[in-house]
């Protein structure tokens, strides 16, 4: 990844990742194992990762993040740079996207029919569907869900899983420790690591699905699982938050959401394990069965 | 005079959109890069759409440009909003308001606004007017945003401006101006020939300048202020879409002798200058020849030369070298040398270090 880079093909979209660190370099080739790698000469976002243009590039080490040449973020630790690269990825991604509406959100899929899984950080929504992932659910997203403008679908770029604290050993012991990057400790999200997507999902990035709920997910240790059916003026709202760029698009943003919730079902789930929440998210998906 | 032979990607598509549909891949990634760290992707998209090359440029890059003609249109509205919110606070005043820079060219219907996203609307008013339109506009939302006595004064007694006023809801900022430059600056020019010669706008409550004062306003900003060398070339693209892309001997007599009026040759020269230097403009040969004849010779004139070429060049990437910034902080320099007098600046100089070494504690503030 030293010198002009790799460009690697998530979705519809596609990054050239650069970076000068070597353990960076062996990570996106781990994480992005089952990525298409393209020659085609034209990349979406040129990015970088690489050690601060200043001390910092020899003493308390740190990795900056770049596109285009400039830093988006501040400086993190260096052992931080792969997280930092995924945080800078989706900046990418919800920052200049504008012909879908781009939402803070999770996909996953089954028999065609997907679930988008809205929620603020630390409500479980990564946990969940990298779960789902690892029992047959194809992988959207665990961040980003884009809604095309027309014709109601949604897609993902199915890039790596970014898991955090406890959920990071629940998922090692589901999937086993091959998929996942090394763990960072201490970042301002506490322990941080990646997970590959699993390789059919990855296959399939490129093709949309048909939203069939959407499930506002909240985490608490303990509480037993239970189900609440939102209406269409309350699920708008929640999405409402987690839209980025719905003010860009204006009025074509605004229909694209009411759309969504008239043509799906919506739910707030509370569950205390991850068995639980996907038992729940089964269970709405089961719904739809005829 | 030029700088080289073939002129960037870029400013070569910006001038001939037909080529655009004839590029490959790899040329629409340099070209998109290109667009985007010097703030021109809106103004390319308008630019290639417009010739009807749009079905030949390769799904990947045509993207992009989408995505830009998008926000473009997501900006125009929200101008829009913001200039009727302007226009009623000020429509009881019964004053000119004549709109400057980017709402000018987007109210005109201008080549140079199509695409062009930009934060601030610059007003240019009467001196007389200022009270009054600060007052109004105070009334319906827009504060000043510099609450330190010292900006303050120093925007009140030495600038031809008021401090930046930002609305209180949607953040939006107004410039309000009496002049074009600075009344301590080097260069003096009055401001009610601009007035006169100024066009009302069809529909609104707006005038904007005459097209020859919009030129060598532009050229005065661009060349006589410190702070628009970050979007020095797409500055100097506006001035390249305002003067015509023909080599129009009329227009460039008229604008001549309107700068010798105005005592705005020196900015005039430099646009014309660098206009052919850097984009390779087809300028009449007199003007040519006048621009090169009048350009400063000897050392000033190098450093001059060496320091507008790097900031009006077209930028691969937001990634500064030293030399760059070496000559960034020259032309910083130079723009407040043309500004104030000496005496002045330092003093302004002066009080600005100490402020960055000893902050003055905010009044109110909570003690730690």
């Amino acid at each position: 990844m030293a010198g002009p880079g790799v460009v690697i093909g998530a979705g519809r979209l596609s990054f050239r990742l650069r970076s000068a660190l070597d353990f960076v370099a062996d990570g996106v080739h781990h994480l992005y194992g089952h990525h298409p790698l393209l020659s085609r000469g034209f990349a979406d976002f040129s990015v970088e990762v690489n050690p601060p243009r200043s001390l910092r590039r020899w003493f308390a080490r740190q990795a900056c993040f770049r596109h285009d040449g400039a830093s988006t973020f501040l400086p993190l630790p260096r052992d931080q740079a792969l997280p930092l690269l995924e945080w800078g990825l989706n900046w990418c991604v919800y920052a200049h996207v504008q012909d879908r509406l781009v939402l803070h959100a999770a996909v996953v899929e089954r028999d065609d029919r997907a679930l988008i899984i809205p929620a603020p950080p630390g409500s479980g929504k990564s946990t969940l569907v990298a779960g789902l992932s690892c029992a047959g659910w194809r992988l959207l997203s665990d961040e980003l869900a884009l809604l095309t403008l027309t014709g109601q679908e949604v897609e993902g770029l199915c890039r790596p899983v970014s898991l955090k604290n406890a959920s990071i050993g629940i998922l090692r012991g589901i999937a086993g420790a091959e998929p996942f990057s090394p763990t960072v400790t201490d970042t301002l999200k506490g322990d941080v690591a990646l997970m590959r997507p699993p390789r059919a999902s990855v296959e399939q990035a490129g093709r949309p699905a048909r939203p069939f709920a959407i499930v506002f997910p909240s985490f608490r240790a303990g509480s037993s699982p239970s189900v609440t059916s939102l209406g269409p003026a309350m699920a708008f709202g929640g999405l409402l938050e987690s839209a980025f760029n719905v003010s860009a698009l204006r009025e074509e943003g605004f229909s694209v959401l009411g759309d969504l919730v008239e043509c799906c079902r919506c739910f707030r789930i509370e569950y205390g394990s991850l068995a639980d929440g996907m038992a729940l998210v089964q269970e709405i998906h089961g719904t739809g069965e005829a | 005079m030029r700088v080289r032979e073939g002129i960037p990607l870029l400013l070569e598509v910006l001038k001939y959109p037909e080529r655009a549909g004839g590029l490959e891949l790899t040329r629409w990634d340099a070209l998109v890069r290109q667009a985007r760290v010097n703030r021109m992707l809106g103004t390319l998209a308008h630019s290639v759409r417009d010739t009807g090359g749009w079905s030949r440029i390769p799904p990947a890059p045509r993207r992009h440009l989408e995505w830009a003609l998008r926000l473009s249109r997501t900006h125009c509205a929200e101008l829009e909003w913001e200039l009727s919110c302007i226009a009623e606070a000020l429509r009881p005043l019964d004053t000119p308001v004549v709109l400057l820079k980017g709402a000018a060219y987007h109210v005109a219907g201008l080549k140079a606004s199509a695409g062009r996203l930009f934060g601030d609307v610059d007003l240019l008013v009467e001196r007389r007017a200022l009270g009054a339109v600060e007052g109004a506009l105070m009334r319906h939302g827009w504060m000043n945003a510099h609450h330190d006595p010292y900006d303050q004064r120093y925007y009140r007694q030495w600038m031809h401006e008021l401090p930046p006023m930002q609305h209180i809801q949607r953040g939006t900022i107004v410039d309000v101006h009496h002049a074009i430059l600075p009344p301590t600056a080097r260069l003096k020019t009055d401001s009610r020939p601009l007035f006169d010669a100024s066009v009302a706008v069809e529909g609104r409550p707006f005038r904007v300048l005459a097209r020859e004062d919009m030129v060598l306003h532009g050229a005065t900003h661009l060349f006589f202020s410190e702070g628009e060398m970050p979007h020095g070339c797409r500055d100097l693209v506006d001035l390249y879409h305002l003067v015509g892309t023909a080599a129009d001997g009329e227009f460039w007599r008229r604008l001549q002798a309107r700068a010798a009026e105005l005592g705005l040759e020196e900015p005039l020269m430099l646009a014309a200058y660098f206009l052919d230097r850097v984009m390779g403009a087809s300028l009449p040969r007199e003007v040519q020849a006048w621009a090169a004849d009048a350009f400063p010779g000897g050392m000033r004139g190098a450093v001059l030369r060496g320091a507008l070429d790097s900031a009006l060049a077209v930028r691969e990437s937001h990634h500064r070298t030293l030399s760059g910034a070496l000559k960034e902080g020259y032309l910083i320099v130079r723009g407040h040398r043309q500004k104030m007098p000496l005496p002045l600046l330092v003093r302004h100089l002066g009080r600005k270090a100490w402020i960055g070494v000893f902050p003055e504690k905010p009044r109110g503030g909570v003690d730690r």
